[in-house]
């Protein structure tokens, strides 16, 4: 049995402890980027966490609380701010020069951010699948829709599943609510914690579209593609020379892009990329537009089996079709600087979450 | 008082964020992950900024960032039974040395061992801090902090077995490899793998 008085009586356990010294000698260090507290990402946190505080009042204020998956893509944003004007910096050091596609994104960011708090916007994402053959068979086209209000941090948005099933989801104050159909009836229900890794496991959109110019700015490498309207409004057009560069993962509309840049079905088609990036931004800086397209790469392969002869697989008669797919998305923002509110359903049912593997019933 | 609170703020930032995400990498989170744990340990520091102890704030800031952790595996969990989904990307385990060394060995024991050893010894080895400030992060009294250590110490040497040497010998190979018991794994205070 062991003895209290055993026990070293130093605090200075590592340091007098040969083992736990030898155990601290091995301990996985992160990466020097991230343990910085001036890394551009680091200084956009603490912008952000103290950005409730106004330093006027006698009491400093409380921040209101955001999801922590807020917090993180607003710092990103900032940082991507941040790099944007180094990168501006360099690339027009002296005088007056025509703007650059680094200066208008990086306008672009920070206007949104500040602009968007009001409006609307409505996303589209359509899906072709095409097979090797010519698109006979696997033709076809699936199209989705996504109608975003904006009020502040809150946010509702309608969807439109290929026009065949629609739901809803709002989040009002941090506190989630969807709605659901099912077999033509619909049920609102309700869940409290919106952090985390829950969210995903109940809405097909996980995104605020908010955050996807920040998102994109800091490696697509935007060239300036001239000028054009969207909606009746001048807009520049810049256009990403290196989509393949952005990390699609990364991007808040992952989800939203049918899970193909972020699923359990990547392994099985392997994988996918976005080829086409642009951005439409107005002349007050106000993004306006975003369009991207991705194709599943390499074209994955299914084995087509005819009726007639439904053992083809094992005798090998069976035809091997390659099919790609291709989705464009295509989000606009509208009614910038009209205000909305965004609140609860008045009826609704509180869900535990881990009851969520199956369609809640109605 | 604004100001004040923004500098101070700004200086416990500047300070402690370091400890914090060494805190979420040697308890293997990573990527968005440990970005999420210290943006939230830090908005609850300003939230709470008259709370942080000015003298030795990084207990503190550890406890809170045990807390965030806790939630989070519980939300992993909570996501993973609900959709059977593989655990995000960005999370994963850092990597063993790629000698396979002596570090790889301890860090074998260490994972080998149940979850109250392990974590007592990653507070006070990896994470820096006496047992008494272990204590504050584990919500525990500072005996109880120190037996625990004591008892995590015993056995971690045991895992270990005779091969490791003191500080200063020299490298002699790997120690020996052990695996964990089936059933040791897996309490609810493992939140490693719900965190993955």
């Amino acid at each position: 049995m062991t003895r209290l008085t055993d026990m070293p009586t130093t605090d200075d356990h590592a340091l007098a402890d040969p083992l736990l010294a030898r155990l601290g000698a091995a301990r996985p260090e992160p990466p020097d980027d991230v343990l910085s507290p001036r890394s551009p990402t680091n200084r956009a946190l603490v912008e952000e966490i103290l950005a409730g505080h106004t330093g006027t009042d006698a009491t400093p204020s409380r921040p209101v609380r955001r999801s922590t998956r807020r917090v993180v893509p607003r710092a990103a944003a900032a940082a991507a701010v941040a790099a944007a004007m180094v990168g501006a910096v360099l690339v027009a050091p002296f005088g007056s020069t025509p703007p650059t596609a680094a200066g208008v994104m990086r306008d672009a960011v920070a206007a949104s951010e500040e602009a968007l708090g009001t409006g609307r916007a409505a996303l589209t994402i359509e899906t072709r699948t095409t097979d090797s053959r010519g698109g006979d068979a696997m033709d076809e086209t699936w199209r989705d829709s996504y109608d975003y209000v904006f009020a502040g941090d809150d946010v509702a948005v309608t969807m439109s599943f290929g026009g065949s099933s629609t739901g809803e989801r709002r989040i009002v104050d941090g506190e989630l609510y969807w709605r659901v159909d099912y077999e033509g009836r619909s049920t609102w229900f309700h869940q409290t914690d919106v952090t985390g890794p829950d969210l995903p496991a109940t809405n097909d959109v996980t995104a605020d579209p908010r955050m996807l110019l920040a998102a994109l700015a800091p490696t697509a490498a935007f060239e300036i593609a001239g000028e054009d309207t969207v909606d009746g409004v001048d807009v520049t057009h810049l256009r990403a020379a290196a989509p393949d560069a952005v990390d699609g993962r990364a991007l808040g509309l992952a989800e939203a892009m049918g899970g193909y840049l972020e699923s359990d079905a990547t392994d099985e088609i392997g994988g996918s990329e976005i080829v086409g990036l642009d951005v439409w931004v107005d002349d007050d800086d106000v993004v306006r537009r975003i369009d991207i397209v991705t194709t599943t790469t390499p074209p994955f392969t299914i084995v087509e089996v005819s009726e007639e002869d439904p053992g083809a697989t094992t005798t090998g008669s069976a035809t091997r079709v390659e099919v790609m797919q291709v989705k464009t998305a295509s989000l606009r923002f509208t009614d910038i600087g009209v205000t909305n509110t965004v609140v609860p359903p008045t009826e609704f049912t509180d869900v535990d979450v881990t009851q969520m593997a199956d369609p809640p019933p109605p | 008082m604004g100001m004040d609170a923004d500098a101070r703020f700004r200086a416990l930032f500047e300070s402690h964020q370091a400890a914090v995400r060494r805190y979420a990498h040697h308890r293997a989170i990573q990527g968005t992950d440990a970005d999420d744990i210290v943006a939230e340990t830090f908005t609850v520091a300003w939230r709470k900024l008259e709370d942080v102890p000015a003298d030795d704030p990084v207990p503190w800031l550890l406890a809170v960032a045990a807390n965030v952790r806790r939630n989070q595996a519980r939300s992993a969990r909570r996501y993973q039974t609900a959709l059977g989904r593989l655990p995000r990307a960005g999370a994963a385990p850092p990597p063993d040395e790629p000698d396979g060394g002596e570090r790889a060995a301890l860090r074998r024991a260490l994972a080998s061992l149940p979850p109250d050893d392990r974590e007592i010894l990653r507070l006070v080895a990896w994470d820096g801090l006496t047992p008494q400030q272990a204590a504050v992060v584990l919500g525990c009294p500072g005996g109880t902090a120190r037996a625990r250590l004591h008892r995590a110490r015993r056995r971690l040497a045991a895992r270990l077995g005779p091969t490791v040497k003191a500080p200063g010998a020299a490298r002699a190979g790997p120690a020996p490899q052990r695996t964990a018991p089936t059933g040791q794994f897996g309490d609810t205070d493992d939140l490693e793998g719900a965190a993955r």
